[in-house]
């Protein structure tokens, strides 16, 4: 009896001894963990670049190296271990080690903040608030020092606007930016026929329905609501015109295209800035978006536009496409042709613009890198982005092996050059869009795109001899235009007129779904001047007026 | 040595051990709900990222005068307290009723295949469960066209996009997902009902109602006050209310749709404004603290069944 309590007590002893070890061996792998982030924050601390001695331009040191680097999008898929990432390792030297978070909603990169804990390199994209966060905490080395120090090749790749129109408000550029749609950019792609892509922004219509009624022009609004009154007398149960915009009241800013489009993308190409003489208004006030509440009114009284544009989730609006549940919709050149459920003898077609489309790019590009202070090796950091920025990079990173006999994705041969210009092999490109993601998977390529160059980065893509979109340019290509001086004009959303802002497009979210479905016209325009009179109670115009001075203080810098 | 010190001694001993055994449970508590607590105190800086919880300035009361003058917040806490509270009175005697109909079961197979049935529906996700409800409740979905297959409705019932609809819909949302869900907790108590009791009203000449009403109900009346007072605590944060706005609410039923939930989220953390959000929660957590105590204090006074 004895022994056994005192078995039991040992037991117990055994237990709480090893709970408490347990605890305790939690805490240590806590310090184990913040060590190296420690030094990491001690880094900070060393000379900046510009003290140490000047750097002769020798060839860069290609000695084994591994960076942190931070990529501040939940989807990120890759970690560096595939065939173009080892390619790039063996030419360089570097190896990534990526961290992503697991939801997109800042909350670790805000906690790398708050310690000034921050990797090798940061990702994320370029409006990221956390950007001018670190920028106005001094994290971040400016590109201009290091380049200058390290890699003056790299002012000769980069696209000239890259270090031009970036600039924080002390003149300098603390972030790399991707995907810039410069003027080299536009030329070339306007040779290829591939200024107008996939992406493009575009209506569609049922060709059944429309064939059923003649193929009537449907070239403006007018012609476009006649038509599509004669093909619901046919077929009662159908939408007439159907969009996606179920997303405007969590719109960020007032700036967010959707706003003024509300859900007719570029068709009457409204705008969310407009320039008059020296100042920008919002495009709530203009002439193209009362002509767009005007039209969707319209409709709506017509029976023609239903509340599901402004509620159903991507997802319903995916599938009602899917079934033939609409007469035409409002999508993109890429989703424009889809085959409904209901016959498959039939698809979709992309209809022409009005000729009110206008499509404004800004051209300024996706994602920003930037290079914090606690970098580990400043030097070979910029380096490695040169070398990425580069047509070598490219190489690596995008169009992959030179050759003409394709085996498969991951050996390739990928391209072959074309009067000068890299060209992806019909069917490598073939496998890829197939299967984007698979593809991705086996060689690495298209995915690591920190400091992707639009020409180069989309150039193999361009094929001059594709009809199809070579009748896309034809349509669309004079309604677009691009204009960089309206980039990145955005109020910080934590400052008085942040919040300003923010009280707006709530008024807003509580008065666009009343103006569209008024019950005549004349109501519609009556709560429309109702909402400007509230919004400019609000202060519209300081709202307008911190744009202004955004987009003049942007300009002098350039 | 006198044997009764021995006895104390080895008391010590076992209690220091068993103590040491809720040290870590402790520490998790010390660690993980009561040092971020002292966060609270950015609802009174002027907060940034940068400078951290020690830096900021303080701005006194300036975030609760934000919120208090702003019409969106008065909206929001309307819709909360008017869906917390109907979804109180809908919801919370359902799983009680579904508990002592289950309990009368006479097949004991049907009763397992109903219960896991009705508690099936507390573990989905709440997107999978807002996009069937979409889908459903299309004006071309499945319920609209038995309504009026049944000739109930001329056209079809708006359900998502008609803002009288939207706290009946989260009401009836709740009702489907938590009752077989909340049932359980009230067939533990009345499986643990001596059957001696059972046999004795028996004798007694008790019919199933009586016996209902004299043992089964008594049996569970504590756990009944118990829910009750932490629910009535709870209707300012509302359960599944911010789901619901979130996920369901749109623009056409946002002046029923928007809670306080979906406010903290959309002023405060989306718009990187964590010192606001940090003072709209502090507000909903002091509320529902006196709820909380003023629900218990009744309890005690009607009829002495209270937390504590």
């Amino acid at each position: 009896m004895r022994s056994m309590r005192k078995s039991k007590t040992s037991f117990a002893r055994f237990i709480g001894a090893f709970l408490i070890a347990g605890l305790l061996a939690g805490c240590s792998s806590n310090n184990g963990d913040s060590a190296p982030s420690e030094s990491a924050a001690t880094g900070s601390a060393s000379p900046s670049p510009s003290e140490s001695a000047a750097a002769s331009p020798q060839a860069p040191s290609t000695e084994p190296i591994s960076f942190d680097m931070f990529v501040n999008f939940s989807w990120y898929a890759l970690n560096w271990s595939d065939p173009a990432a080892k390619n790039i390792t063996e030419k360089t030297g570097v190896t990534l080690n990526i961290t992503k978070p697991v939801s997109d909603d800042n909350q670790k990169m805000n906690i790398m903040l708050s310690n000034r804990e921050l990797p090798d390199f940061v990702l994320l994209d370029k409006a990221d608030p956390a950007l001018q966060r670190m920028i106005e905490g001094e994290m971040l080395y400016s590109l201009e020092e290091l380049i200058d120090q390290y890699a003056p090749e790299m002012r000769d790749v980069l696209p000239k606007e890259a270090l031009a129109n970036y600039k924080s408000s002390d003149g300098k550029t603390y972030a790399l930016v991707s995907f810039i749609e410069g003027e080299q950019y536009v030329e070339a792609a306007r040779k290829y026929n591939a200024l107008i892509g996939s992406n493009q922004p575009t209506w569609s219509i049922r060709q059944d329905y429309w064939e059923e009624i003649g193929k009537p022009d449907i070239g403006t609004p007018d012609a476009y609501i006649e038509a599509l009154e004669q093909i619901q007398t046919a077929h009662k149960g159908k939408i007439g015109f159907y969009t996606n915009a179920n997303n405007i009241p969590n719109a960020k800013h007032l700036t967010d295209g959707g706003i003024v489009t509300l859900g007719t993308s570029a068709m009457f190409g409204v705008q969310a800035l407009v320039k008059e003489g020296e100042a920008l208004k919002s495009g709530l006030r203009s002439a193209e978006y009362q002509n767009v509440i005007k039209f969707l009114n319209t409709m709506a009284n017509k029976g023609l536009l239903t509340k599901d544009s402004y509620i159903d989730s991507k997802d319903i609006f995916t599938q009602k496409i899917n079934n033939g549940d609409v007469v035409s919709y409002a999508w993109t050149i890429g989703d424009g042709t889809k085959v409904p459920a209901d016959n498959s003898n039939t698809a979709y077609a992309v209809m022409a613009p009005f000729p009110s489309y206008k499509q404004v790019r800004d051209g300024s590009g996706w994602t920003a890198i930037a290079i914090p202070k606690t970098n580990k090796n400043p030097e070979r950091a910029i380096q490695f982005l040169s070398f990425l920025s580069s047509e070598e990079g490219h190489k690596l990173t995008k169009w992959g092996v030179e050759g003409d006999a394709y085996v498969d994705a991951a050996q390739g041969p990928h391209y072959h050059m074309v009067d000068g210009k890299a060209t992806y092999l019909p069917e490598y490109w073939a496998d890829k869009q197939k299967d984007w993601s698979g593809v991705a998977e086996k060689n690495g390529l298209s995915e690591y795109w920190l400091t992707a160059n639009s020409t180069w980065w989309n150039g193999p893509e361009w094929d001059a001899s594709d009809s199809q979109f070579a009748e896309y340019n034809k349509m669309f290509g004079d309604h677009v235009e691009y204009n960089p001086s309206i980039a990145g004009i955005t109020l910080d959303s934590t400052t008085p007129i942040g919040i300003v802002e923010k009280k707006i497009i709530d008024l807003y979210s509580s008065y666009y779904s009343k103006i569209i479905f008024a019950k005549d016209e004349s109501t519609a325009m009556s709560l429309y001047a109702e909402f400007i009179e509230k919004a400019d109670k609000l202060g519209l115009a300081d709202v307008e007026q911190a744009w202004t001075d955004i987009y003049k203080a942007k300009n002098a810098n350039q | 040595m006198h044997p009764r010190k021995i006895k104390t001694s080895r008391g010590w001993d076992n209690q220091l051990i068993l103590q040491l055994m809720l040290l870590p449970a402790l520490l998790t508590l010390l660690i993980f709900s009561y040092l971020p607590m002292f966060g609270i105190v950015i609802a009174f800086k002027d907060y940034n990222v940068l400078d951290g919880l020690f830096g900021g300035a303080w701005v006194g009361f300036d975030h609760f005068r934000e919120m208090f003058g702003d019409e969106r917040f008065h909206s929001a806490l309307r819709n909360t307290l008017a869906m917390s509270s109907i979804k109180l009175v809908v919801t919370f005697l359902a799983p009680v009723l579904f508990a002592l109909i289950l309990n009368e079961l006479p097949l004991a197979r049907f009763k397992k295949w109903t219960q896991t049935l009705t508690t099936l529906p507390h573990f989905l996700s709440y997107v999978i469960i807002a996009t069937l409800t979409m889908i459903f409740l299309d004006p071309k979905g499945i319920v609209n066209g038995l309504l009026q297959s049944l000739g109930l409705t001329n056209g079809p019932i708006e359900f998502l996009a008609e803002p009288g609809h939207f706290w009946t819909l989260g009401a009836s949302l709740d009702l489907w997902q938590e009752t077989g869900w909340g049932a359980i907790i009230y067939l533990a108590a009345i499986t643990g009902i001596n059957t001696e009791i059972y046999e004795a009203a028996k004798v007694d000449g008790a019919g199933r109602l009586r016996t209902i009403w004299h043992i089964n109900l008594p049996a569970i009346r504590s756990a009944i006050m118990v829910l009750l007072i932490l629910n009535i605590g709870s209707l300012i944060y509302g359960g599944s209310n911010f789901n619901q706005s979130y996920l369901l609410g749109n623009v056409f039923n946002r002046d029923t749709s928007y809670v306080l939930g979906y406010y903290t989220l959309d002023n405060g953390l989306l718009q990187m404004r964590y010192a606001f959000a940090t003072a709209v929660d502090l507000f909903q957590s002091c509320i529902s603290l006196v709820l909380l105590l003023a629900a218990n204090w009744t309890a005690k006074k009607i009829n002495g069944s209270n937390i504590f």
